[in-house]
């Protein structure tokens, strides 16, 4: 039930392996040490163990009283500090799974793609941490935009490739790392840093990163004595949403709520709530595009929510209502980052404040009593980027 | 059997290797693509291959990435090129349509089949679909007698080689390196030793791509194989020239490729 996989790789409709033939037999090895590693107990406490020294697990459940003042309802507000983890961001807990599979599977050389950076600074981490060469395609645009990031995976080791096609971001930095893979597939694990691509990458991924959502099961029980009304994260790909949500969806009346990237005048990144089904990156799901198929050029403020795609079984939670879509604007995203950062002394990455803008929407719903809110990522990285009337 | 394949598997038993250009529809415009594609034709390339662009071709090198962002600024759909295949219906010509799979999703398999059949499109080949994916567009396209191509790469086992080809149709597309279009191949060798490993599991006739970038690489491929497909070495002519002389230039290596093919093989 956990995973509503109804055959391999589908989530409903939604799902499957759409990659060119040369890639196909590295998936289905990769497929193939993912349910083995599942089953190793040496995988599982390895993989605790990194959790825990390298990463900083567990993260803190955190109520945000000062915030819960200025909102309305009575809602209390809890937040899961993903923040806190190394490298500033939950994707962390998906690197180290995955690099722990390129070992077994006896591959030396890691690639992944990036979009604000958090992804490619955690994957740099851990290949300096194993002593793998780490490849990062990042966006030409992006690599303007997130400039720390850049200069950390550099530090780290790791090679950082522009992508200078298309619109320079993080769709283009995924194509990219694709076409490397392709090319190198021998002696290359692939590194995917959302729940997107081909089976297995949207379940492995949700794997590695269910831990946010068990951790915070437990803590917001023994700090509040019941479940949650609420889950909230943002989505771009979806993989900080998935990890909060594996914790609740067995839970019935633990509402899910994901928050999109609603943009601005230049366009938005709403693939959720205004996307079709469609085939982008190796799987089925909605995506923004126009009439004749091509992939539609999207926007946002936060790097690492500007992607048209999103994952397979977020599509298909929506599809069946257990997920609430929504969306906060740049604008929104902007003001609740400088909110958190005067109310409680936390900057939140600029896509985690996508959906913090959200509380202000939800808090109002009489049902909203208790939310917990995946805090995703730190926002340092956001520092060279900010409108200065945000930061004055 | 499909006309597609019937027309490949008599060219073998004639003894005539095949080449098969490849061009991006709409680049570096529409007439210029289908002039292209119906002098090829008539300079006895029975099978053409046009490319529909996408604008994340994942499966294609830079040259080809290159060509179909022009095409697609030009405003080249599937629609339109199938319009294009349509107008190559008085050649003497089998089209075969490479095509990512979003587009034809987005047009309806079922609509896409009826569409491609109506154009004269012999076949279709998806990149991005592997073959654990192709049944639905498969029934959709035999449907109308139209085949679905599918590739084989070096990196294929055993097993998988088995299961695709005991659906496929046409001809076999064999990925002649791990890598995107417009790769170095590999050497001949390694061609050989390929193409001996993909007929132990079928008697369809196999064409090498990727990487071919030249009558030299051309003659390789067909030592081995029943033809050779070529696509980024033509388009590049294209990007080099991007005056009129791109026309010519274009058709000066296929006419050396031809060639080449054409010298008896048993060197």
């Amino acid at each position: 039930m956990s995973t509503e996989i109804t055959r391999a790789g589908r989530f409903g409709p939604f799902g499957g392996q759409y990659v060119p033939e040369t890639l196909m037999p590295a998936i289905t090895e990769l497929a193939a040490a993912h349910i083995e590693a599942l089953a190793d107990p040496a995988f599982a406490a390895e993989l605790d163990a990194l959790l825990a020294d390298f990463a900083g697990r567990p993260t803190p459940l955190y109520r945000a009283r000062r915030l819960e003042s200025v909102l309305p309802g009575e809602a209390q507000v809890w937040l899961k500090r993903e923040d806190l983890v190394h490298t500033g961001a939950h994707k962390l807990n998906n690197c180290l799974g995955q690099v722990l599979l390129a070992r077994r599977m006896g591959k030396r050389r890691i690639i992944a793609e990036t979009g604000a950076g958090q992804h490619g600074v955690a994957t740099a981490a851990v290949c300096a941490h194993f002593g793998l060469e780490c490849t990062v395609y990042m966006g030409e645009t992006d690599m303007q935009r997130q400039r720390p990031n850049v200069q950390r995976m550099r530090l780290f080791g790791a090679e950082v490739r522009p992508a200078l096609t298309g619109s320079r971001t993080l769709k283009d930095a995924t194509s990219e790392a694709i076409r490397d893979w392709v090319a190198s597939v021998a002696t290359t694990h692939y590194i995917i840093g959302s729940v997107v691509g081909p089976h297995p990458y949207p379940s492995l991924v949700a794997d590695f990163q269910a831990v946010i959502g068990r951790e915070a099961r437990e803590q917001i029980f023994a700090a509040a004595g019941r479940l949650p009304s609420h889950a909230l994260a943002c989505i771009g790909g979806g993989s900080n949403a998935m990890g909060l949500f594996r914790g609740f969806l067995d839970d019935g009346d633990v509402r899910l709520v994901g928050v999109e990237a609603g943009g601005g005048p230049e366009g938005h990144a709403a693939t959720l709530g205004k996307g079709d089904p469609g085939v982008l990156h190796g799987t089925l799901s909605l995506l923004l595009q126009d009439q004749d198929g091509q992939v539609a050029p999207v926007h946002s403020i936060s790097a690492g929510l500007d992607y048209p795609g999103v994952g397979p079984q977020l599509a298909h939670l929506k599809d069946s209502g257990r997920l609430a879509v929504a969306s906060a604007t740049d604008a929104e995203a902007l003001d609740a980052l400088r909110s958190l950062c005067r109310l409680e002394g936390i900057l939140p990455a600029l896509e985690t404040a996508h959906a913090l803008a959200h509380l202000q929407t939800l808090a109002a719903d009489p049902d909203a009593d208790l939310i917990v809110v995946n805090l995703s990522g730190r926002g340092d990285k956001d520092l060279d980027h900010l409108p200065p009337e945000v930061s004055a | 059997m499909t006309a597609l394949e019937r027309a490949c598997r008599d060219r073998r038993q004639r003894g005539e290797k095949a080449l098969v250009p490849f061009l991006t529809a709409g680049f570096p415009d529409e007439r210029t693509s289908l002039e292209l594609l119906a002098a090829c034709a008539r300079r006895g390339c029975e099978v053409v291959e046009i490319g529909v662009p996408f604008s994340d071709p994942v499966a294609d090198g830079p040259v080809i990435q290159q060509a179909s962002q022009a095409a697609l600024a030009g405003g080249m759909t599937l629609r339109r090129a199938l319009d294009l295949v349509t107008e190559l219906k008085d050649e003497a010509v089998q089209p075969v349509m490479m095509t990512y799979l979003n587009p034809v999703l987005r047009l309806g398999l079922d609509e896409f089949a009826r569409r491609s059949a109506r154009a004269g499109c012999a076949g279709v080949i998806v990149p991005d679909l592997s073959s654990e994916e192709t049944a639905p567009l498969r029934d959709a396209l035999s449907g109308e007698g139209v085949a679905l191509v599918d590739l084989v790469a070096p990196t294929t086992t055993e097993d998988r080689m088995a299961a695709i080809t005991a659906t496929a149709g046409g001809f076999l597309y064999l990925v002649a390196v791990a890598g995107v279009t417009g790769t170095t191949s590999a050497n001949a060798a390694d061609l050989q030793s390929f193409t001996d490993r993909v007929r132990r599991h079928t008697d369809l006739p196999l064409y090498v791509g990727f990487g071919i970038d030249g009558a030299v690489k051309a003659r390789e491929a067909v030592q081995a194989a029943d033809g050779a497909i070529v696509g980024s070495a033509l388009i590049r002519r294209l990007l080099d020239n991007p005056d009129s002389g791109g026309v010519t230039a274009v058709l000066d290596l296929v006419d050396e490729m031809l060639a080449a093919l054409s010298r008896r093989t048993t060197s």
